[in-house]
Parts: structure tokens; C-alpha cells; sequence
């Protein structure tokens, strides 16, 4: 009952903005990291780095396997007040990113669809002194050329600086995040019958030094099993952590990631290590694939080629 | 990159107590700066980031109108929405505020705004 209450409360709410997004266009969607993903096993890396949502966002495995949809409520509504200077100065952006999203997919052995609801926030997040001084140095750049006539604009050399805006913002700065998902499915695939069948909740943290080419992130994840049809033991519940190393070119990302797992109802441990590429093709599409070694003692080879794509164009970034 | 343009107008009524003071807050972490023209003169009086720009007086103000062009960039991943907003210290309406959006990240908006005193 309660989890049925928490995806109608999270889909009711996507669903209203959605209905009042008049503005809302195909470049606005793109694909999220979405916590159920990650929950499910479904997202290519365990340890995901940190994202920028957006207001609404959507994002689908393929047409017929489910999908996600975001929300930012934060940015429902204008903020008059909030600077560019304030923005990246701000160490607690909790209410900033924080974002709540609802999946679906296809589970592989029952070919029912299961439904996630998950939330993720930034608890901190701070820019080095160095990238704070580069960042509005470039602020005052872009302004400069913004009125520099007020006859025209010179769009080229705006498009430049604001790529070279983005490359700054990606190095240097230190984040630490909060992610929550209750994952449900039902056995008649009514949503009448839907039950929490695992709930986690998990911090990455994520750091990118000003002067590497790597970035590092950990993770601390609990989670437990609820409502399984066979009940041999109790429930389950794992303990994760582990961390990865990034590294990242302009249409290229490859991490390496180990976790170990603490299964305490079999009071075992397990552990996961796997080599993940991403490959922009163009704004359209990634090119996934990942290798290595998955969590328990059989089934456990991680070898998946697969494409990832977006409904819209611009937004799609590694 | 598109560049979406607005034009809107207004009418202020400069207070007697002293200078009117202008300045523009580009807000939803956007970057963006203003070039503020005298429309009667044509005369250029600032541009880039407007903070406590002096306009002028009652008695230099009346009958006058400023020409406000704001271009705005959108940076910011999480929204296209832009919100513009401009105080005038010593004037009424103190403020006045301009949201709207732009379609794709890295889109340009320009509001010019016609001030009549």
C-alpha cells in the first residue's frame, strides 16, 4: 500500500508538470541516470557520476523494454534572484538538483514490466578556487561579446565561449550526492496488485582534480529485498561500496569500477568489477558496451554491447 | 545557436528624492548584459553588467526614453527558462520583471526594453 502510494505521488507530479509543460520541446529530453536504472541494474555503471537535470527530462531503453521520466521541481518556477556567481558558489544545492524520476522496464525473466520511483540530490558540491575564477572570467568574456555591438551579435565566437564555459565547469570541483529507489512489480501486471520488491538508498561521491586527467568517485549503498515470492531466509539486504576511476574525452568516457557487496542474509560477500566505455556517436546516440565481472558466483560475466538514445537532440553529454 | 528576441515597453515615473538608479539582475543562473541607450540623444550610456547605473534626475528624466537591449545566454543545463529583471531606485514601478524561454541550450535571448519617463 505504501509503495503504491509512492509511485502514484511521484507519477502525479510528473505527470501535472508534464501536462502544464506547454513549452516543453524535443531538445529537452534527454537521458538521465535515472536512480531506479541504477537500482535495477540497469545502468551500464553501478557508480554514476553527477548530472545537471533538467526540469523535465525523459529518457527510454527502446520502445518496447520501458523508459524514464525526471523532474527538478526546483526549476519549475523562475528564480529571479539567482545569479550565475550565486549558482556555482553555492556548496549546498540540495533543492537545486534535486530530482525525482519514475522508470519502467521489462524485467529479463518474467518479461513483466517493473516500476521505479527514485529521487537523487547534490548535498555538496564545491568548484575549486581555480575553476570559480576561470568560470567568471569566461562569464565576462561571453558578456563582452554579448554588447559588444548593438548592431549584431557574433554567434560564432559566443558558441566558443560557452563550449570552453562547459570544459571549465567540468574539472575541478568536488560533489556528494543522495539517491534513493524503491523498485515494484506486480504478478498480473496490474497496477492494483504493485509491490516494493527493493529499495535502496546510496551517496556517490565524486571528484575531479583541476590538474589530472582522471576523476574518482565512491559509493556507499544499502539495500534490501522485500516481498519475494519464494521465502527461504529473510529478506535480504546488502551492503555496497566501492569506487571507481574516470577518465573522459570530448565524445569518449571510459570507468573502471570495483564494488564489493555484503549480502547479510547469506552473511557473504561478493563483488564487482567492470570496464564501462560510452561513445558519443552524435547527439542522437551512445555506444555502451562493458565488460568484466558481475556480483554473486554464476551468470556473474558482464558482456553488453548496446546503444542508448534520446528523444531530442542538443542535450545529450557525457 | 538561435537568438529569440522580445520587445516590450514601459512607462516610470522618476521620484523627486533623488537620482534614478538602474540595475539589471540576469536571474535562473543565466549570463547576460545590457547596453543602455539614450533613445532621445542616441547616445550610448553603459554596457555589459548594469549595477547602480545613474540615469539621471526627475528634471533631466521627463519627456525622456532609455532603450534597454538585454541579450542573454542560456548556460544553464538545468532549464531554458530566463528571467530578467530590472530595478530602478528612485522610480515607480520599482521593478520590473520578464520571464521566457529559449528552445535548446546555448540559445540567445534578447529583450529590448522601451522606457518612457
Amino acid at each position: 500500500m505504501y509503495s503504491k502510494k509512492v509511485f502514484a505521488f511521484v507519477f502525479a507530479l510528473i505527470t501535472i508538470h508534464t501536462l502544464s509543460a506547454q513549452s516543453l520541446q524535443l531538445n529537452d529530453l534527454y537521458i538521465p541516470e535515472s536512480p531506479g536504472f541504477v537500482l535495477a541494474d540497469k545502468a551500464p555503471s553501478v557508480i554514476s557520476k553527477p548530472t545537471n537535470p533538467k526540469a523535465f527530462g525523459m529518457s527510454i531503453l527502446n520502445m518496447t523494454q520501458g523508459g524514464a521520466v525526471e523532474a527538478s521541481p526546483y526549476w519549475f518556477t523562475p528564480k529571479p534572484n539567482l545569479t550565475y556567481e550565486q549558482y556555482i558558489q553555492n556548496k549546498m544545492p540540495v533543492l537545486e538538483t534535486f530530482n525525482l524520476s519514475l522508470a519502467s522496464y521489462k524485467a529479463d525473466s518474467t518479461g513483466l514490466m517493473n516500476v521505479t520511483a527514485g529521487f537523487r540530490t547534490q548535498l555538496f558540491r564545491v568548484y575549486s578556487k581555480q575553476t570559480i575564477k576561470d568560470l567568471i572570467n569566461k562569464k565576462k568574456e561571453i558578456i563582452e561579446i554579448l554588447v559588444n555591438s548593438i548592431d549584431s551579435i557574433d554567434t560564432a565566437a559566443i558558441s566558443k565561449k560557452k563550449t570552453d564555459l562547459n570544459n571549465i565547469g567540468k574539472r575541478g570541483f568536488f560533489v556528494v550526492e543522495l539517491a534513493g529507489a524503491l523498485l515494484g512489480n506486480s504478478s498480473t501486471n496490474s497496477f492494483n496488485n504493485i509491490q516494493t520488491s527493493k529499495s535502496g538508498i546510496w551517496a556517490n561521491i565524486f571528484w575531479s582534480p583541476n590538474k589530472s586527467i582522471l576523476d574518482f568517485a565512491g559509493l556507499v549503498r544499502y539495500s534490501w529485498v522485500s516481498n519475494s515470492i519464494t521465502k527461504t531466509t529473510s529478506d535480504s539486504s546488502f551492503l555496497d561500496s566501492g569506487m571507481s576511476v574516470h577518465y573522459q574525452q570530448q565524445n569518449f568516457d571510459l570507468s573502471f569500477e570495483y564494488i564489493n557487496r555484503r549480502d547479510f542474509a547469506l552473511q557473504k560477500n561478493t563483488d564487482r568489477l567492470a570496464l564501462v566505455a560510452n561513445y558519443k556517436l552524435n547527439d542522437l546516440f551512445v555506444l555502451v558496451v562493458s565488460a568484466g565481472k558481475n556480483f554473486g558466483d554464476s551468470n556473474n560475466i558482464i558482456a553488453t554491447t548496446g546503444i542508448r538514445f534520446c528523444v531530442g537532440g542538443s542535450n545529450f553529454k557525457l | 545557436m538561435n537568438i529569440k528576441n522580445r520587445t516590450e515597453k514601459a512607462a516610470l515615473f522618476a521620484n523627486a528624492a533623488g537620482d534614478v538608479l538602474l540595475t539589471v539582475t540576469i536571474g535562473n543562473a543565466q549570463i547576460g548584459g545590457s547596453i543602455v541607450i539614450n533613445k532621445s540623444s542616441g547616445l550610448q550610456i553603459a554596457k555589459g553588467e548594469i549595477s547602480n547605473l545613474v540615469i539621471g534626475s526627475d528634471a533631466t528624466l521627463k519627456g525622456k526614453a532609455l532603450i534597454i537591449t538585454t541579450r542573454i545566454l542560456d548556460v544553464n543545463p538545468n532549464t531554458n527558462g530566463i528571467v530578467v529583471t530590472y530595478f530602478f531606485g528612485n522610480a515607480t514601478p520599482v521593478t520590473l520583471s520578464y520571464n521566457d524561454t529559449v528552445d535548446n541550450d546555448g540559445d540567445i535571448f534578447v529583450l529590448t526594453l522601451n522606457i518612457s519617463f
